[in-house]
């Protein structure tokens, strides 16, 4: 009897996972299509390497589970979207992290790196501005993401992001004013 | 385009608005009156170096290449937890091995000088056809007309044209 049911099981086994790898097949065409670029923007915007790998496994898992296993219409502008909101989560973790660390160095009284004043730090800048970046609507951080990280051009950026290409430039000129008026604000401070 | 170059003494208003576009070089920033407003402009000079401060930032950032082997890893790291059955497939083992492709302009680039010395050969030697050819049965032509000239004027008409049919 029991001989009997495990056999049973094993054949179910079998033709889920041909079923599986039928219907699956296109998230690997994906990865191959879209990898390169993803990694380049996942880079741009986390700039650390095991991040990167974390945010690009978490893009393609939503892909792969996304809807029950149904494709999307849209492959590209899911997978864009969805690693730059993975990113911008991790990015929020690991910064909520830093501040509980500096907490921490603080409250045992070590004392803060301080730069020379006028110098222009290049990680420091980088960092800084994927921190402004972080604080933009999600809308016109979208835009800079892919317009200027990803490298996509304005038809391809709103195509992506179901927008006309007039409202992406105008996203993208707003969303350089704010980080232009933050950058300038902080330097001051 | 819009008559900017015409305005003599524009407000910091209509300064702030072209703050953009001197930094996508539609407007220059050693034009005479930007340059006159934005010394004696606090206002304005914080802003243009927010815009700079911004410019450079994503400089700095897409000019920070990713580890060669950052695609294989990443592929490497999401292959395994994907289905058992998508990780057995051919396509799964091409990218594990994935390496980044570069552009198709920037795979040229080692090909540049090769080119570039192709294209003059080519180029010497459609103008040797054009150029110096014609231009040899060109000469010819006029050289036949002048050596025509001179026998007219010094033995008249009737005996060159003689002498030229024979």
């Amino acid at each position: 009897m029991t001989t009997k049911s495990v056999s049973l099981d094993w054949c179910w086994d079998l033709t889920q996972e041909g079923s599986v790898t039928a219907d699956r097949k296109w998230v690997l065409t994906a990865m191959n299509q879209y990898g390169d670029s993803l990694i380049k923007l996942l880079w741009r915007i986390l700039g650390q390497e095991q991040d990167v790998c974390d945010a690009y496994q978490e893009t393609f898992l939503k892909l792969a589970h996304c809807q029950d296993g149904i494709r999307p219409r849209n492959i590209k502008a899911y997978l864009f979207r969805t690693a730059g909101n993975v990113a911008v989560s991790h990015l929020r973790k690991k910064k909520r992290h830093l501040r509980a660390c500096q907490q921490i160095a603080l409250n045992s009284a070590t004392q803060p790196n301080e730069n020379v004043p006028g110098e222009i730090d290049q990680m420091e800048l980088q960092q800084k501005l994927r921190d402004q970046i972080l604080q933009l609507p999600q809308y016109l951080r979208n835009v800079v993401f892919l317009h200027d990280l990803g490298e996509m051009s304005y038809q391809q950026a709103a195509q992506t992001l179901g927008i006309s290409v007039a409202t992406a430039r105008v996203y993208r000129c707003r969303a350089i004013q704010f980080l232009a008026a933050r950058l300038a604000d902080r330097k001051e401070k | 385009m819009k008559p900017l170059f015409e305005r003599k003494n524009p407000d910091c208003k209509t300064i702030r608005h072209w703050i953009g576009d001197i930094l996508n070089s539609r407007l220059s920033i050693h034009c005479d009156w930007v340059q006159a407003h934005i010394v004696n402009c606090p206002r304005c000079q914080r802003r243009l170096t927010g815009f700079n401060r911004v410019a450079l930032g994503l400089h700095f950032i897409k000019s920070q290449r990713h580890p060669k082997d950052l695609l294989q890893k990443a592929n490497q790291q999401t292959l395994m937890v994907l289905h058992q059955s998508l990780q057995q497939l051919p396509q799964a083992q091409k990218l594990r091995d994935k390496q980044p492709r570069p552009k198709f302009l920037y795979r040229m680039t080692r090909y540049s000088q090769s080119i570039s010395h192709a294209a003059a050969c080519l180029a010497i030697l459609i103008l040797m056809r054009c150029g110096i050819f014609s231009g040899m049965e060109k000469f010819q032509s006029e050289g036949q007309k002048v050596i025509h000239q001179y026998y007219v004027s010094n033995l008249g008409e009737d005996l060159t044209d003689d002498i030229f049919t024979a």
